[in-house]
């Protein structure tokens, strides 16, 4: 999880990139719903660790790392590949599952300013 | 906003792209729907608008059936069927092995990276996706595949018009079974062989109806070959059919021919040219040569083969050449052979050529009692031609002999034929070549 904390909460970079290759109206539409997006993963995650399907938790990570770094959402991307490379058992994923609920809300506020910006 | 306002970077804004880039099918095959939607939104920016999505492998392979995109974005781990999946069994399908396929994969490992353009993809776009990237290969991709489907269409279209073309040329030619029966009702038997050396050729050759008592043959052969060459010969014959009442006479019909050719033709396309008039009923040949390879004469079934001494300059060259009629005997068991060039100059596995000297030799060494056809197939065989010889020229051979006996000679249904003098020459000796 060091690793995680050590990552910025948003990817200001990949942000410019999107700004200039998309329509604003798109680009804010696409940020306001990742957050729910991520609810839904960390939904996915959690239901699978609770049925012991550890292959369904990891592709629900995936899913989620991919939406989150291309979006710009540095911190979630690298939480969510976490758990679907480095976490081998049930217990050590569903150990990270607090700090994701935590990095999904400060990911919606911060995103929810820079949809205000763009 | 242009990236280049952030950091100097080059963005495909600064490009204006054509509506045959844009308007280009492209299927977005991703689980995530954020990401479909982020794609999309990058390739709507730069006014592609006809994009379709998938949610998965399976039913990427249903969309792009149904879609037939141009172009096709796979995400590389889809829960149902991972994009390497999908693309092998595209690339198994005829009808999509050159389609596209860019594979979108977090991966930076090399060995990965390997086994994805071995899996068919045509390049792969990395994630997170970086805009600028998306966009130029997928243009990059979509320019390939506009330029690979050009040419593919002219190439089709090309091969239909040539093939069109072909199939005029060779209804110029006399048609084998009418000739033979046609022949044979004359007392005579006669077999040709024509292969071009590509799809169109420069040679010709036909048979003229003249009177009850004889008909001419020609073969020509203008230079080159191929589309030139082929329409050369359509002109010839035209102009043969335009000369009637020239036709029993070959030193006027070839310097007829030769006045209208120097006008047509352009400088360096010439053709060569041999007429002969058989006439069955006095038992003779006439005929005038314009540079054409000698025609070999056996004249009776126990003379050798001799060369027809044929120099002279061919159709097309030079105004005013007066070419003139030679005479020779064509008694019963007599043999005539008209060839083009490509025959005796066949350069065979060793990369040598038979040469009209060589053709005598193999005539004479001919077993007697063979058919004209049998004849061709024996000087094609010492020439060195087979049946899959690609040929460096067009090539044709025509045989006919008096071998066979005018009466009482059985057709194929068992009756007699009748004397070949007084029969007419039926219009079908000359089929396809009126």
């Amino acid at each position: 999880m060091i690793a995680a904390h050590d990552q910025p909460l948003l990817d200001q970079d990949q942000l410019d990139l999107l700004r200039a290759a998309l329509d604003p109206g798109a680009l804010r539409a696409m940020l306001a719903q990742l957050p729910a997006a991520a609810a839904d993963a960390l939904a996915a995650i959690t239901a699978a660790l609770a049925a012991g399907d550890l292959d369904g938790a990891r592709k629900a990570a995936h899913v989620l790392k991919g939406s989150c770094s291309s979006l710009g959402a540095a911190r979630l991307a690298e939480i969510a590949r976490d758990i679907e490379l480095d976490r081998a058992t049930t217990a050590e994923m569903a150990a990270c599952l607090p700090l994701l609920s935590e990095t999904i809300e400060a990911t919606a506020d911060a995103l929810s300013r820079v949809v205000e910006r763009a | 906003m242009p990236l280049s306002a952030q950091g100097g970077e080059v963005t495909s804004e600064d490009r204006i792209l054509s509506d045959d880039i844009t308007g280009a099918k492209i299927l977005i095959a991703d689980d995530d729907p954020l990401c479909r939607q982020l794609v999309a939104g990058v390739l709507r920016q730069q006014k592609f608008t006809r994009l379709e999505f998938a949610d998965g492998g399976r039913s990427a392979l249903e969309q792009v059936r149904s879609f037939r995109p141009d172009l096709i974005l796979l995400d590389m781990q889809m829960p149902d069927l991972n994009g390497l999946d999908v693309c092998g069994q595209l690339r198994a399908d005829p009808d999509f092995a050159d389609v596209p396929i860019l594979l979108q994969t977090a991966t930076v490992d090399r060995k990965k990276m390997g086994e994805l353009f071995c899996g068919g993809a045509s390049d792969f776009l990395s994630k997170p996706v970086n805009p600028s990237e998306l966009i130029a290969r997928v243009v990059a991709h979509i320019e390939r595949w506009n330029s690979l489907r050009e040419l593919r269409f002219y190439r089709e279209r090309i091969s239909r018009e040539l093939e069109a073309a072909r199939r005029m040329q060779f209804e110029l030619l006399p048609e084998p079974a009418a000739l033979q029966e046609a022949a044979h009702a004359l007392g005579l038997r006669i077999a040709s062989y024509n292969r071009p050396s590509s799809e169109l050729g420069g040679d010709l050759w036909g048979v003229l109806p003249i009177d009850d008592g004889s008909f001419g043959i020609f073969l020509a052969d203008f230079t080159g070959h191929g589309v030139n060459a082929a329409l050369n010969t359509f002109r010839l014959h035209a102009l043969i059919h335009e000369y009637k009442e020239l036709h029993g006479d070959p030193g006027a019909l070839v310097s007829m021919l030769n006045e209208r050719l120097v006008r047509l033709l352009r400088i360096g396309q010439f053709a060569t040219f041999l007429y002969v008039v058989v006439d069955h009923q006095k038992g003779e040949i006439r005929f005038a040569s314009a540079g054409a390879p000698p025609a070999i004469l056996v004249q009776g079934t126990a003379a050798r083969a001799r060369l027809c001494d044929t120099s002279s300059l061919p159709l097309g060259i030079e105004r005013g050449v007066q070419y003139l009629t030679s005479k020779r005997r064509f008694p019963a068991g007599s043999l005539l052979l008209l060839f083009s060039d490509g025959l005796p100059e066949f350069p065979n596995a060793k990369g040598r050529r038979i040469g009209d000297k060589g053709l005598v030799t193999a005539l004479n060494a001919c077993p007697a009692g063979l058919t004209p056809k049998e004849v061709i197939d024996q000087l094609c065989a010492a020439a060195g031609i087979t049946a899959t010889s690609p040929l460096p020229d067009d090539t044709t051979i025509v045989c006919l002999d008096r071998r066979i006996a005018p009466r009482a000679t059985p057709c194929d249904d068992g009756r007699a034929v009748r004397t070949p003098a007084a029969k007419q020459v039926p219009t079908n000796l000359s089929n396809g070549a009126q």
